[in-house]
């Protein structure tokens, strides 16, 4: 017999001091030193294990255990309607999740509404000997840094600006300077200062 | 149930309490192993199926609650051992060989000793320890089988 053969029998013995040896082993321990040494030591480990772990319950544990599991059992009865901490921390983080998900999905909806009302409003007009043009109007607090046009291929300036439905004044401002009523808009809005802005009306 | 839980606990006390204490190496912490594995076997006794044996689900529910000790209390010094066998002229021959097993039990983690106990101790078949630690057969074989070489790796140390 080779020792791995050996060690395979080893591995399947359970009992190594009670089984007996098939006559292959015993006669593979007599001749094999390591072997042999390793089966002893396996046997005394084996032996020793058993012989201190060999206890019993102290006396009285059986009844100390029936006794403190109906203790037990009837206060977690009476406190069963109490959430324990860790479940009220799971609750309370639940909540959150929840209230965080549908402010959102609240946010998202109002935010989509609000970009279909608007529309998409082009200001196109012809300036000659100008370099820069923006427009002005309710809509941005008559800023003219707010919305300023570009130069077109074709030498016209054009803005796209996003308005709500309603009613607008406007003027278009050169270099800064110049206020100039929308030459390609007949519609004219008289201000309060006794001038005009031009009108446009968002549907 | 409650005489049916008596009935379990007057038959597996000494049982699970040997288990345990082969396991955690304390009285203390067996005792508290046991009264926890028993508490939980009343809190899921309907979990037992029809036809499975109680005795090796207990034995689960033992080693668990023992591993969750052990774990818990993250014992890293030699369970058993009080002195050390190094000086073999102080003690006796067979006293020298049980500082040596303690010695070696010491330094076994809780899955080595967990295999050993059920397979060389309680005597168990490699599928009735597969069905105890819910892993398959061939997991049992070679669990056991580095426990097996680890024991005689310390061995070897000594």
């Amino acid at each position: 017999m080779r020792c791995k053969v050996f060690q395979k029998q080893l591995n399947k013995m359970n009992d190594p001091i009670n089984s007996k040896l098939d006559p292959s082993v015993n006669l593979h321990i007599q001749s094999c030193p390591t072997c042999k040494k390793e089966f002893e030591l396996w046997e005394g480990f084996i032996a020793n294990y058993q012989k201190i772990t060999n206890v019993s319950a102290p006396s009285g544990l059986a009844e100390q255990i029936v006794r403190e599991n109906r203790i037990a059992l009837s206060n977690t009865s009476m406190l069963s309607w109490k959430l324990s901490p860790k479940l009220t921390e799971s609750y309370a983080l639940a909540i959150c999740l929840i209230l965080f998900v549908i402010s959102a999905i609240v946010f998202i909806v109002n935010k989509m509404s609000e970009s279909v009302k608007m529309k998409e409003i082009v200001f196109e007009a012809s300036f000659e000997n100008t370099g820069k043009v923006s427009i002005v109007g309710d809509f941005n607090q008559w800023d003219f840094q707010k919305n300023p046009l570009f130069k077109t291929k074709q030498g016209t300036w054009k803005a796209v600006v996003f308005l709500k439905p309603g009613c607008y004044q406007y003027q278009f401002v050169l270099d800064g300077k110049i206020w100039k009523l929308d030459p390609q808009n007949t519609v004219k809005i008289e201000d309060d200062f006794g001038g005009f802005n031009s009108g446009k009306e968002v549907l | 149930m409650n005489e049916e839980f008596k009935r379990l606990v007057t038959e597996y006390t000494d049982y699970v309490y040997r288990i345990c204490f082969r396991l955690l190496g304390e009285k203390q912490d067996a005792e508290d192993a046991t009264q926890d594995t028993f508490f939980k076997v009343y809190k899921h006794h309907r979990e037992l199926k029809k036809g499975q044996n109680e005795k090796n689900w207990i034995c689960t529910i033992a080693l668990n609650t023992a591993r969750d000790i052990y774990r818990h209390r993250k014992r890293t010094k030699t369970i058993f051992l009080q002195d050390d066998p190094s000086d073999r002229g102080n003690y006796s021959n067979e006293l020298y060989n049980r500082l040596f097993t303690e010695q070696i039990l010491g330094s076994l983690d809780i899955r080595d000793k967990t295999v050993l106990v059920l397979f060389y101790i309680e005597q168990k078949s490699i599928e009735e320890m597969a069905e105890i630690l819910t892993v398959s057969k061939i997991r049992v074989k070679v669990w056991l089988h580095r426990a097996r070489k680890r024991v005689l790796k310390r061995f070897e140390k000594i």
